[in-house]
């Protein structure tokens, strides 16, 4: 396969021409999300499949038992892996970590490790000695634009949905034993989440090094870019900014940056990368917007957590059985 | 020999050409094991990997949990013994066929590794299909475990196919063997043995048994393979009826 997937020349002008125009392919407005679609698995818990147009991504969460860090005895492990393969796309190689592959992880890993997503306190079972180890594997299974994105909400819905085992301590001292109820036994326990960060990426397009990439096409249409791009500069719009970029538009794009939000209103994560300047202003409303996706997503999260539940429910069981309080997360 | 006392099968199903960023893919769910396979090739190959008469062959296997470990090693080697020989890899020669097998769900416990096999085999099989690589013949597969129970007087021997995880779980401590066969199959029928793993203590008659077993199972697989296929068939050429 070759090694990048750089897109061709005419489909680089057509698809930046049709941005001066304010139009993008997939007939969307600038700042609309593809279709997202979010299912979980009915016979296993922690299992995500999350569609994001095309992208397609699956998360497995598992819980095993383990020994704590020796300088922090009183909290649990979580790690978080996000390993491409040649599925996803066939540049993508295997065993080898390519230059996106480690901006997705370190965004995936500041955005839910870092922003304490998931509470390692209560990942402890015997302070030194034993604690749960979480670990979250994502999957990338297609590759069509905002991998990272589909990433982080996957991993997060994965961490809601996800059941570990029932513990019990019994004895003291140092003849302490866990015992591990299986979920046949004992209905299995949800993770302390404590916040749902979702991911939203904002890819920035110059429009005046669209329309000199353009200016330099045979045909009438040329005078009018040239209209068009003085009246743009006088409204000091020379920045397109579209949410949820395609691999395509990924591809074409001149920078772009991806914030994580939650429904706190609280910003978790910023990362701004390739090299465009962009004014504050845009920076700002860009993190407004990411505010209001992840409240869409996270209550689309909620409203599937809340059918899976019904699924698996059949008579209200599960919840008779359940000894612990309610968790209150939105 | 026909075989007695034999658990149903879980029932298998399948999805093909549902990944756009690679030829071909299929989706082989049998019990609570789910495997996703993707083929692209004939593509360009490393200079380093470029073989002058075959294609070259990359099989990649990613588990569903965990770091790849020598299980995943000892799967990728199982795929390549019974897909290479099928493959017509002396068609495209200085070109690489890459099989990527993700692990949804395993389907096996801790030790056993049966189960990921067999589906791991149909799932590659299928999304060669569906990537239009030429193929020499037909492949299923399918698990065998054979387990005691005890009865009044004495112990019985007690066959399971393609258990689902809840029944691995039940019998976990009475296996007393483990098979793995794929077949090669021709218009539907049985040609030829390519795969025959078996783990565990088990007679003669024993092996014999399961291949008789295997047989009709794989008969069957392929019937729901050639259901999956002609779907995917008749959904890419819908377009031949506007």
């Amino acid at each position: 396969m070759p090694r990048d997937l750089t897109p061709s020349t005419i489909e680089n002008t057509f698809v930046l021409k049709a941005l001066t125009e304010r139009i993008r392919l997939d007939s969307r407005s600038f700042n609309q999300l593809r279709d997202l679609d979010i299912s979980f698995s009915s016979t296993d818990f922690g299992v995500v499949d999350v569609k994001l147009g095309r992208t397609r991504v699956i998360a497995r969460i598992s819980a095993e038992i383990s020994q704590p860090y020796a300088d922090r005895p009183y909290d649990g492990l979580f790690i978080i892996s996000t390993e491409i393969s040649p599925m996803a796309a066939p540049t993508f190689e295997a065993g080898r970590k390519s230059e996106d592959e480690l901006v997705i992880s370190r965004i995936i890993e500041k955005s839910i490790r870092r922003s304490g997503a998931l509470d390692t306190e209560a990942l402890c079972i015997i302070s030194g000695e034993k604690c749960w180890a979480v670990r979250a594997d994502v999957h990338f299974l297609d590759h069509d634009g905002g991998l990272m994105d589909a990433a982080c909400i996957a991993v997060s819905a994965g961490l809601l949905h996800f059941r570990r085992p029932d513990i019990t301590i019994v004895g003291v001292g140092s003849r302490r034993e866990v015992i591990v109820h299986p979920i046949t036994e004992r209905v299995p326990v949800p993770l302390a989440v404590l916040h749902v960060p979702i991911c939203v990426t904002f890819s920035f397009f110059d429009v005046r090094k669209a329309s000199a990439a353009i200016a330099g096409l045979p045909g009438k249409d040329n005078m009018k870019e040239a209209d068009d791009d003085d009246v743009e500069e006088e409204n000091d719009s020379s920045t397109t900014v579209l949410v949820d970029a395609t691999l395509q538009e990924e591809l074409l794009r001149h920078g772009y940056m991806s914030v994580t939000a939650n429904t706190n209103r609280e910003i978790c994560q910023i990362q701004k990368g390739g090299d465009m300047p962009v004014e504050v202003g845009k920076l700002l409303s860009c993190a407004e917007a990411a505010i209001m996706v992840a409240e869409k997503v996270t209550k689309l999260i909620n409203k599937r957590l809340k059918e899976d539940e019904a699924r698996r429910n059949v008579g209200n069981l599960l919840v008779e059985a359940r000894a612990e309080n309610d968790r209150y997360i939105v | 020999m026909t075989v007695l006392d034999i658990t149903r099968p879980s029932p298998a199903s399948a999805i093909t050409s549902f990944l756009y960023r690679v030829d071909g893919s299929a989706s082989w769910k049998v019990g609570t094991a789910h495997i996703i396979a993707s083929v692209s090739g004939p593509i360009e190959v490393n200079k380093r990997d470029e073989l002058p008469d075959v294609a070259t062959l990359e099989i990649v296997v990613r588990p569903d949990v965990g770091v790849t470990s020598t299980r995943e090693q000892f799967l990728q080697d199982r795929i390549r013994r019974v897909v290479a020989p099928v493959i017509a890899l002396e068609l495209h020669p200085r070109t690489l066929i890459q099989i990527v097998v993700q692990i949804v769900q395993s389907g096996d416990n801790k030790i056993l590794n049966t189960i990921s096999l067999s589906a791991s085999i149909n799932a590659t099989y299928m999304a060669l299909l569906d990537a239009g690589v030429p193929l020499r013949s037909t492949v299923s597969a399918t698990s065998i475990i054979y387990y005691t129970t005890a009865t009044s007087d004495g112990s019985k021997t007690n066959v399971v196919v393609d258990p689902t995880r809840a029944q691995l779980e039940q019998i976990e401590k009475d296996i007393t063997s483990v098979h793995t066969i794929a077949y090669e199959l021709k218009g539907g029928k049985i040609e030829r043995l390519l795969l025959s793993e078996s783990v565990g203590s088990f007679t003669e008659d024993q092996v014999f048994e399961c291949y008789d077993t295997a047989a009709n199972i794989c008969e069957e697989t392929n019937r729901i393979m050639r259901e999956a296929i002609t779907k995917g068939v008749q959904q890419k050429s819908r377009w031949r009826e506007a």
